[in-house]
């Protein structure tokens, strides 16, 4: 017979995705906030400086994460960085406009945003280091 | 629905779609960009299909539904993993594969995005 999962076990679970869980929908709803109030500059639209935003914590994060419990890492990396991004309503945008024909705010929305989403990322973790010692593994 | 209301079915379809994907991303634990690859298809999928098949604002539960459902494909796909796992790629593997991830998951999504739309009759090709 499977032994069942004891109940610390069962309870971390259920920890696990309550953080998941709020930290998403907290990334959401900020988005949510957000999003209607930045404008869009030329092609660049809201998505865009969300995203980059949440490229630049999610990297800090990764670099303070020997310093941070798990359950933190679910909640803010996990959850509010991955509520906060967003690469359904990218893709969307991306896709319209393709379909409305400008090709050239097509393709370089795309480029801009995995370029700078990268470099954002980058930034944020190279400061995690500055601040939060130890390199990231 | 005041907006206030519609914030939160909006934060709660996030919710659930950020636990949908860390379900998922523990089925795929060993390959990790190819879970948030899978996972941004599959919520870009999803976006498209909404299109067509949500009720109209009109309708009952129009507005909220719709809420729900955009907030769930938003909560589910993820921008900065995916930034964060390429920046990782390029740095410990190889650049190449950052760039076939990139390539990737832009066309697949697009690819798979158009898919719903058209599938939910909310493009016509």
């Amino acid at each position: 017979m499977k032994p069942s999962p004891s109940k610390t076990a069962v309870k971390s679970r259920y920890l696990e995705y309550g953080a998941v869980i709020f930290g998403g929908a907290a990334g959401s709803m900020m988005r949510g906030v957000i999003s209607p109030n930045l404008p869009d500059i030329a092609f660049l639209t809201s998505t865009f400086f969300i995203n980059l935003a949440a490229c630049f914590v999610l990297g800090w994060l990764y670099a303070a994460r020997h310093r941070l419990r798990e359950r933190y890492m679910h909640l803010g990396a996990i959850g509010f960085c991955g509520g906060l991004s967003t690469f359904s309503s990218f893709a969307a945008d991306v896709f319209h406009m393709l379909m409305d024909g400008a090709i050239l705010a097509g393709l370089l929305a795309p480029a801009l945003e995995i370029g700078f989403g990268i470099f954002a990322a980058f930034i944020g973790e190279a400061l995690g280091r500055r601040f939060h010692g130890r390199p990231a593994s | 629905m005041s907006s206030l209301w519609l914030h939160l079915v909006f934060g709660l379809g996030g919710g659930l779609g950020a636990a949908a994907r860390h379900a998922l991303s523990q089925i795929f634990a060993h390959r990790v960009p190819f879970s948030t690859l899978i996972i941004n298809v599959l919520g870009s999928f999803l976006l498209g299909l909404w299109a067509g098949i949500l009720p109209p604002e009109t309708a009952i539960g129009g507005v909220p539904l719709q809420r729900l459902a955009i907030g769930f494909c938003g909560g589910f796909t993820t921008f900065s993993s995916f930034a964060y796992q390429t920046l990782r790629l390029g740095r410990e593997d190889t650049l190449m594969h950052a760039a076939a991830n990139i390539v990737m998951n832009l066309v697949l999504c697009l690819v798979f995005y158009g898919a719903g739309l058209w599938l939910s009759g909310a493009l016509i090709l």
